[in-house]
């Protein structure tokens, strides 16, 4: 549940000075990220298509309740087994998927929005309101990130919108610290400057040379906190601020099955498994995507 | 939270059930009992935190059990509910109902050496009443008798602005134990750090979080006569672990870690059961058990057809079944069974049948749209908030919600943390909440059913009921205080205020060693004459 | 250097003022009355719910409330936490040790088999080892701490009970927690040393020395491994941060007393000055690490401080 942003640094670096000598080996590191990328690839898919077809895949209402299957171990019937409500696993576990990849998805996305429009605001125009935007966005960088989901999420109250915005807030300080960066980057460039001497408005520099810059490494940091946001979302489900019940949720589902790991494993097993093999997809993705995009820009994620 | 947690006992019903609790304890099945071992320290797995060891300011019932180790009380409360001599001998009632007076026991001492008399008495009112004092359950037990005086050294008088009948029962909760006057002065506001009682275990270390430690008081001569033991405890040490994750106290049991837990959840009760190596032992808790104020205030609960929709339409025993594995008998009354109070006549008012639940509904101007019931085109939207923090609430409610839904009710679970969650439930922006409710003495109903009550989650008046409830808690003759529950309780069932859904015990799990365990009234555990075999 | 030092110390207190009026504000922000909880049954008496709001000093305007709050914070003192009737520095001061066991646990496991795994990988680039290793550390930072520590539990509670799985703050009892506390910091420090190792590995000095034949061992130890641990310096800063949020989870899981749980039961049962000095002194510590971790950089770094 880290932000991997450190690494970053150190593999932008490497792919700096892995220079001319050894250009077999640079053909194997191709092939190396080929494969993460293919291999993260092919996970998200399939966890995708799990996910949409699951009313394929499975009759049961994910939702119904069945004192008589209360804690079925699996069978045929229930092959993941049935949980205290003797609600089919299979049918809440990949139900589930739905509602935990579209919220990382859409925390990703409201995350990203607000920070790089807060990142735009603030290197472009600089100035008091810049400064502000910064500052701001220094204090909540200092401020642990499950302090802030936390609390924001008590404040807002339960509901799976209200704790998609908690984990949001923890990114829009990450993407606006990126976005002012670059942005402040290449307003120096001449022919940026020479662009707004001429009396380009703002909106045409951000969308001509601004946002084409910076675009990459957006992708780089959304694919690699889109794995941290599902983790996100699944850990405050699981300290109960969440979705409300029924609605299935893989975190929500572990958070049922916690207290009774040692007669009804099954409860915990599989929806933990699911978001692990998502996580491990999405990251795969992202170290792909971020080694074929450009990697000079991901040194700055480091600083996030 | 008293009102809020899942816990523990209270009242046994019957003689016949202490009884049974001594066998189980006293000659534990398969020979496992050796010859006493007289320094054995008992670990305990707890399910609450401690708010506070403060018997006046804790707000929480499981620092109660703590308590009664720590500190004495007046009276000692029987499981079912006989007013027994503990610190006080004896005590005669004043004709107009408003006076007690107290004989105090001579030669007690607190456990920093202070002597106990009428002046400790008085001392200790005077603090639980101190404007400055923190008080919770202890002030609200006390009822209008808020006044001691001192009038011989080992009398005391307690003086209440009204007839006051449930004080004698209410005054063996721990939550009215005798502290040391000296440590209330010295202390003040950590009092709670620094609990000094006249009890059987004096306090040895509290860390938040994780434990209490309490040592065995060798200078206790003065156990309660109805605890058939005398002197101090053979128990040399108790360590009240604190492990709220009941998967974790389950796992802490099991693997030896402790030698009793406290709130088994159903499932683990069950199959730890059948493995035949433990004690199993129920406590029942005295009170409302668990039950659902129905917000007769606000639509559409408003509407009685509904709210008797609602009873009709969840299947307790199932609802049991998925949330507890079974464990709980389904409560159909308002006061709990076993208690002061208790109306058997109710208990077949409304049972459990959906086709009734939707013929009432449908009598009540409801028609089913797409599934779901609707009324001038306003469907059938119930709310139902619970507690986030107590696993049991929530699966409660989800459990309810899927009853609900079935008939054609469109149910939503809100879960809350307790701050928000009291907001939503004062100002009625829920429909039904699950909870529990532990008390001694019937009068709990008027925290309930009165009009201003804070606790008016029914947010409900009825003349007659708020007539019956005052009336009852004047009445001291005990015959005519039934008859007046029993009428007020079916005022409650009547109109559909109050959804009981299933008794409250607290499913304790000990080592076959530990033997001897009571409780008094209201389920409190008492291990001054408990013992640990070698 | 001491204009730098002077520097760093003023943006330490101008953040940690900065988070002192964010918590602040947004702990006031959470909905319900805390009153009325700590009141329990006597909720409904308004003159003790007047009274109780006077004694936590909620009467009066939020600007006086802070005032009077971190005025006395400078004077040391935390106030008195009325939801667990103690001073908050007393509930400090019992709930730390735990957690500072716990993350020191959990940093040196982290740092101990980060390091192991990213040297090894490093010095077998590209081959199945390194594959393997960086498989295992993807893995490790995509495991969900909490349901890692629910399998550990499922493990060694009943299965194989070596280790205490519950609370304590013994030896036993410190293992499974920062094993899950550390797991994916593991992987991504591994991360981090491989690539600073490699980093390391192609520099010129190093491709010097190992034209003039100095044995691979040699070159590793003096020059490879000096100059890749300088960089894991900055990580050990980073993630005092990071485990504290891993803190709080894993201290939920297993049961145990600490930090982390005690601040998940301050905000959600909203008491505000427990949330407040928890919040602040967390931030300082997170905050003065990396200063320390920036001081520490030049001496080790002879490079950095000519600059």
């Amino acid at each position: 549940m880290q932000p991997d942003t450190v690494p970053r640094t150190a593999e932008a670096a490497e792919t700096d000075t892995v220079l001319p000598p050894v250009t077999r080996r640079r053909r194997l590191i191709q092939a190396f990220r080929h494969r993460s990328l293919l291999a993260g690839s092919i996970i998200c898919l399939v966890l995708a298509v799990l996910v949409l077809a699951a009313p394929l895949l499975t009759s049961a209402d994910p939702n119904l309740q069945d004192p008589l299957s209360a804690f079925a171990q699996p069978s045929g019937a229930h092959p993941f087994g049935a949980d205290s409500f003797g609600r089919d696993l299979l049918a809440r576990v990949l139900y589930g998927g739905r509602t935990t990849i579209l919220a990382s998805l859409s925390v990703v996305v409201l995350g990203g929005v607000v920070g790089t429009a807060l990142g735009l605001v603030a290197g472009y125009f600089r100035g008091a309101v810049g400064f502000l935007i910064m500052r701001l966005v220094d204090l909540l960088l200092a401020f642990p990130g499950i302090l802030l989901a936390l609390a924001v999420a008590t404040v807002l109250g339960p509901g799976l919108s209200n704790e998609v915005i908690a984990v949001a807030a923890i990114l829009v300080p990450v993407y606006a610290r990126l976005v002012e960066g670059a942005t402040a980057e290449v307003l120096h460039l001449p022919y940026v400057d020479a662009a707004v001497t001429l009396g380009a408005s703002p909106w045409q520099i951000i969308r001509r040379h601004i946002l084409p810059n910076v675009a990459s490494g957006i992708i780089v940091l959304t694919t690699s906190w889109l794995g941290i946001a599902a983790l996100w979302i699944a850990a405050l489900s699981f300290i109960g601020l969440g979705v409300q019940p029924p609605t299935p949720e893989w975190g929500a589902i572990l958070y049922d099955g916690a207290n009774y790991i040692t007669v009804a494993w099954w409860i915990t097993v599989f929806p933990g498994i699911f978001l692990a093999l998502f996580v491990v997809g999405v990251n795969l993705l992202g170290d792909g995507l971020r080694d074929e995009l450009d990697p000079t820009l991901s040194r700055d994620l480091g600083r996030a | 939270m008293r009102f809020a947690r899942k816990s523990v006992p209270a009242a046994a019903v019957s003689l016949l059930l202490a009884a049974a609790l001594t066998a189980c304890g006293g000659s534990s099945a398969g020979g496992a009992a050796g010859p006493v071992d007289h320094n054995a320290k008992v670990t305990l797995g707890w399910a609450e935190p401690v708010d506070t060891l403060n018997p006046a300011t804790t707000g929480n019932r499981d620092v109660g059990p703590i308590d009664a180790n720590i500190f004495d009380t007046l009276v000692w409360l029987t499981p079912d509910f006989k007013v027994t001599p503990d610190l006080a001998t004896q005590w005669q009632v004043s004709p107009d109902n408003k006076t007690y007076t107290f004989t105090l026991r001579q030669g007690v001492k607190f456990q920093d050496g202070t002597p106990f008399d009428a002046n400790a008495v008085v001392a200790n009112f005077s603090y639980i009443t101190d404007k400055s004092t923190q008080s919770n359950i202890a002030l609200g037990l006390l009822g209008p008798c808020t006044t001691a005086t001192a009038t011989a050294q080992y009398t005391v008088t307690i003086g209440c602005s009204a007839p006051y009948s449930p004080l004698l029962s209410q005054l063996g909760e721990p939550y009215l134990g005798m502290q040391s006057p000296a440590a209330i002065k010295q202390y003040g506001k950590d009092l709670g750090l620094h609990p000094v009682g006249t009890g059987p275990f004096s306090f040895v270390s509290y860390t938040p979080n994780q434990s209490v430690v309490l040592k065995r008081n060798d200078a206790y001569q003065w156990a309660p006569a109805a605890t058939n033991h005398s002197g101090p405890p053979n128990i040399a040490q108790l360590t009240f672990q604190i492990v709220p994750t009941s998967q974790a106290r389950v796992n802490q049991f099991q693997s030896g870690q402790s030698d009793f837990m406290q709130e088994t959840p159903g499932i683990f009760w069950n199959t730890l059961q059948k493995s035949g190596r433990y004690t199993a032992i129920r406590f029942p808790i005295s009170g409302m058990g668990i039950f659902a104020p129905i917000n007769a205030g606000s639509w559409p609960t408003s509407d009685p057809a509904v709210r008797k929709a609602i009873e009709y339409a969840v299947d307790k025993t199932g609802a049991i079944k998925v949330a507890d594995d079974g464990v709980f008998a389904p409560s159909n009354t308002p006061l709990q069974k076993g208690m002061v109070g208790y109306d058997p006549s109710l208990e077949n008012e409304y049972s459990y049948d959906p086709a009734k639940a939707e013929a009432t509904l449908q009598a009540g101007g409801w028609t089913k749209v797409n599934g779901i019931y609707q009324k001038d085109g306003k469907p059938l939207s119930i709310t139902i908030t619970a507690i986030s923090t107590v696993p049991e609430y929530p699966l409660i409610a989800q459990a309810i919600q899927g009853y609900l839904r079935a008939v054609g009710m469109d149910a939503q679970v809100t879960q809350l943390a307790t701050p928000a969650w009291l907001s939503a439930n004062i100002q009625g922006n829920m429909s039904l909440t699950p909870l529990q409710y532990i008390a001694v003495d019937p009068d709990a109903l008027h925290l309930w059913f009165l009009p201003g009550q804070y606790f008016n989650w029914s947010h409900f008046t009825d003349p007659a009921l708020t007539a019956l409830i005052n009336q009852g808690q004047a009445e001291p003759d005990q015959s005519k205080r039934l008859a007046i529950y029993a009428q007020a309780q079916k005022i409650i069932m009547d109109q559909a205020v109050d959804m009981p859904i299933h008794e409250n015990v607290d499913l304790v799990m000990t080592s076959k060693k530990l033997t001897g365990l009571q409780y008094s009234g209201g389920g409190f555990e008492y291990f001054g004459a408990a013992s640990m075999s070698q | 250097m001491t204009t730098y030092v002077l520097r760093r110390l003023a943006s330490i207190v101008a953040l940690a003022f900065g988070i002192s009026v964010l918590v602040f504000l947004i702990i006031r922000l959470i909905p319900g009355d805390p009153a009325l909880a700590l009141l329990g049954t006597n909720a409904g008496d308004p003159a003790l719910v007047t009274r109780l709001h006077q004694q936590l000093g909620l009467d009066e305007p939020w600007p006086v409330q802070y005032l009077q709050w971190i005025g006395a914070v400078l004077h040391g003192d935390f106030g008195y936490s009325y939801g667990n009737q103690q001073s908050v520095s007393s509930l400090l001061a019992a709930n730390f040790p735990a957690t500072i066991q716990l993350t020191i646990g959990g940093l040196a496991l982290s740092l101990f088999f980060g390091s192991i795994i990213g040297v090894v990988a490093a010095l077998r680039r590209n081959r199945a080892t390194d594959t393997v290793a960086m498989g295992f550390a993807l893995t490790c930072m995509s495991i969900p701490s909490f349901w890692l520590g629910l399998l550990l539990i499922l493990l060694f509670a009943v299965q194989i009970p070596i280790f205490d799985v519950v609370g304590g703050t013994s030896l036993k009892g410190l293992v499974l927690p920062a094993v899950t506390l550390a797991l994916s910091s593991i992987g991504f420090n591994a991360r981090f040393v491989r690539s600073s190792v490699i980093n390391a590995q192609q520099q010129n000095h190093v491709i010097n020395a190992r034209a003039k034949g100095i044995t691979a061992v040699q070159v590793f130890r003096r020059h490879v491994l000096r100059n890749a641990l300088l960089p894991i310096l900055t990580i050990v800063g980073l993630q005092v941060g990071q485990l504290i949020s891993g803190v709080v989870i894993v201290e939920t899981v297993f049961s145990r007393p600490g930090i982390g749980r005690l601040l998940v039961q301050a905000i959600l049962s909203k008491d505000y000055l427990t949330v407040q000095a928890v919040v602040l002194i967390i931030a300082v510590i997170y905050a003065l690490t990396n200063f320390i971790v920036d001081l520490l950089y030049p001496v080790l770094d002879p490079r950095v401080a000519s600059r």
